[in-house]
């Protein structure tokens, strides 16, 4: 009896173990496969390699139209990110903290991009966009602003959703606290809700980025003819030839997200964030 | 240190009156406890003291000055929650500063008054600590500690120790006591516990709905309480129905008890269960009563009997356990007792 319980502990522990590391090989195997390719030296993706180089990753440098793609995206990336928490945080704590009639529907209008497609979002917008410029003569469509501005548009729901889950953590009674104290609401705000909440910020700041940077529905209807996004180059690279260039893009972008998630563990470890 | 005075203080959230026309004033330097089942009001009163919530109408003045409409910042008040409310991301030694730098307090002056405040509850070696370092009693002594160090005017604890266990409850309870009694700090205290409240109150404000039900001592409230509710909510009681008949009281079951002193309408009294002596005889004195025990519920330092006078009217008769042989190891169910009920055992009640 107890050895057939044994029996049964155990397979049930190697049972979960495999499936940990099935998890772990869905998530990763695409990522080290995208690693190996960019250093094959064949001209056409094609397995077994014939052998290694570096030089795809040398002739990176020559590809003007990734580089301006990378540092278009990460400038639309960094815009959107921002102005999404500067529409967010205020946005939150309206929602969770305030006592008006439509909270609600406040809350799921500004989430609602989420459940809508992106490439309808994209279409919507150039349309829409259109439609803006011929009234107004306003250069929307094809402008860096109404990239930005579409951008904004994915990044809010996300802001709002880790901003909000992180100030319902927030007992009331805290601020209650900091009030009884001598704290004015404004001097409350600072000192204690929105460091209480910080970690929640970081990880909006983390995911409004990285959904932005790796856009490319939404993008693909709004970028003008020189200024493409890094996803956007590669797709249009894409067209023309499949070679292991593309798995180098890949690789520094991916590079670079890893970067800016070790150097924000430094300060805000992710593990509290999300 | 200051009074607060309470006029017709009234919170409505729709139709639901959650405090209705209350007055009260608390004098300098008294430790008032407002006590009563949830729902009863007594925190949404405390809210309003501490301007966390709006009064719907009425007046509220502490120290002389009208405060109903000031922000809680502007109240001088310290406030200690149930959940603690310490500052998660900051140090013990800057939660029991935060108030002094509100006040812009030199910084000297500051780690002077926070090593004292924090003396007082004895946690100065742990300033350095964060609040999930700690336990939750020393998380509620910090937070006591931090209500105290701005020399607040008025001290108000909403259920402070409703979430520590039995034995740090007994402990904080003493330490909260003597720091008010040292501190000569007018205190507001809410709880639904009676024995908290009856321990360290100086006086008890005992509500319901909403209601005022009763306000005096301990002593008062449980000798004399109000009503039936009072009577029931401050420990426990025999209620018996009758009538005044004679300079007696006539028990509804045709058992007539001492009465003498009681109002001619009485139509119910009440007997606390220490109150009643019981005894072996077989054979009841005058004066006494025949009954038979029902059940023995043993409770380590007491234990309850519940006796049958006549069939209808069962009485709870406590008695203490002492060393050794004591009457209620003796007791048997189904034995022949004899009950002595003094008259300044029974009381009347209004309904």
């Amino acid at each position: 009896m107890v050895k057939e319980k044994n029996w049964q502990a155990r397979l049930q522990r190697a049972a979960g173990h495999t499936l940990v590391v099935i998890g772990f090989g869905v998530m990763l195997l695409p990522l080290l496969l995208v690693i190996w390719l960019s250093f094959f030296s064949n001209s056409i993706l094609a397995l077994p390699p014939t052998g290694y180089t570096l030089d795809w990753y040398r002739a990176l440098r020559g590809q003007e139209t990734f580089l301006n793609g990378f540092l278009n995206s990460l400038s639309i990336a960094l815009i959107a990110t921002v102005i999404g928490l500067a529409v967010s945080v205020p946005a939150s704590l309206a929602i969770v903290r305030g006592n008006f009639p439509g909270r609600r529907f406040v809350l799921q209008l500004l989430t609602a991009p989420l459940t809508v497609p992106a490439i309808v979002i994209g279409a919507a917008l150039y349309v829409s966009f259109i439609a803006i410029e011929i009234a107004t003569s306003l250069p929307l469509a094809g402008a860096r602003s109404g990239l930005a501005a579409a951008h904004v548009l994915l990044t809010i729901p996300w802001c709002i959703r880790l901003i909000t889950a992180n100030l319902e953590g927030v007992d009331l009674s805290v601020e209650h606290a900091a009030q009884s104290l001598g704290a004015s609401p404004l001097v409350t705000l600072f000192t204690i809700t929105l460091p209480a909440i910080w970690p929640g910020i970081v990880a909006a700041a983390l995911f409004g980025f990285v959904v932005s940077f790796g856009n490319l529905e939404v993008s693909l209807f709004l970028v003008s003819p020189g200024e493409t996004t890094l996803p956007i180059a590669i797709l249009q690279y894409l067209e023309w030839k499949i070679d292991p260039m593309i798995a180098a893009v890949s690789v520094v972008q991916t590079a670079v997200i890893a970067l800016g998630l070790l150097i924000t563990d430094r300060f805000v470890p992710l593990t509290r964030v999300v | 240190m200051a009074t607060i005075d309470i006029q017709n203080l009234v919170k409505t959230y729709g139709d639901f009156r959650a405090v209705d026309d209350l007055s009260l004033s608390v004098a300098e330097g008294e430790f008032l406890v407002l006590l009563g089942p949830s729902g009863c009001g007594k925190t949404t009163t405390l809210k309003m003291l501490a301007g966390f919530i709006e009064a719907t109408s009425g007046r509220i003045d502490i120290g002389g000055r009208n405060v109903t409409q000031m922000p809680p910042h502007e109240r001088n008040l310290g406030v200690v929650f149930q959940n603690y409310a310490l500052f998660p991301h900051l140090s013990v030694f800057e939660n029991v500063a935060f108030p002094l730098r509100r006040r812009k307090v030199a910084a000297a002056e500051i780690a002077r008054q926070v090593k004292a405040s924090l003396g007082l509850v004895q946690m100065e070696h742990l300033s350095a600590r964060l609040p999930r370092e700690l336990s939750g009693g020393q998380q509620q002594r910090v937070a006591i500690a931090r209500a105290l160090s701005f020399r607040p005017d008025v001290l108000l604890l909403d259920e402070p120790l409703s979430n520590l266990d039995a034995k740090l409850r007994l402990e904080v309870r003493q330490q909260i006591r003597h720091l008010q009694k040292n501190t000569g700090i007018t205190t507001v205290m809410v709880t639904h516990d009676q024995d908290e409240a009856m321990s360290v109150a100086d006086r008890l404000v005992v509500m319901k709905a909403g209601v005022v039900q009763q306000v005096g001592s301990s002593q008062e409230i449980y000798k004399r309480p109000a009503n039936d509710f009072v009577a029931s909510f401050i420990g426990s009681v025999n209620f018996i129905e009758g009538r005044v008949d004679g300079g007696q009281f006539l028990a509804q079951q045709g058992v007539a008890l001492a009465g003498a002193h009681l109002p001619a309408a009485t139509r119910r009294i009440v007997v606390r269960p220490e109150a009643i002596r019981i005894s072996e005889a077989a054979a009841p004195q005058p004066g006494e009563l025949a009954a038979t025990v029902r059940e023995i519920v043993y409770l380590g330092a007491h234990s309850e009997v519940v006796v049958e006078v006549v069939p209808g009217l069962e009485l709870t008769v406590r008695l203490q356990n002492g060393s050794g042989e004591s009457l209620s190891n003796r007791l048997q169910e189904g034995q022949p007792v004899a009950l002595l009920i003094g008259q300044d055992a029974v009381f009347a009640l209004a309904d």
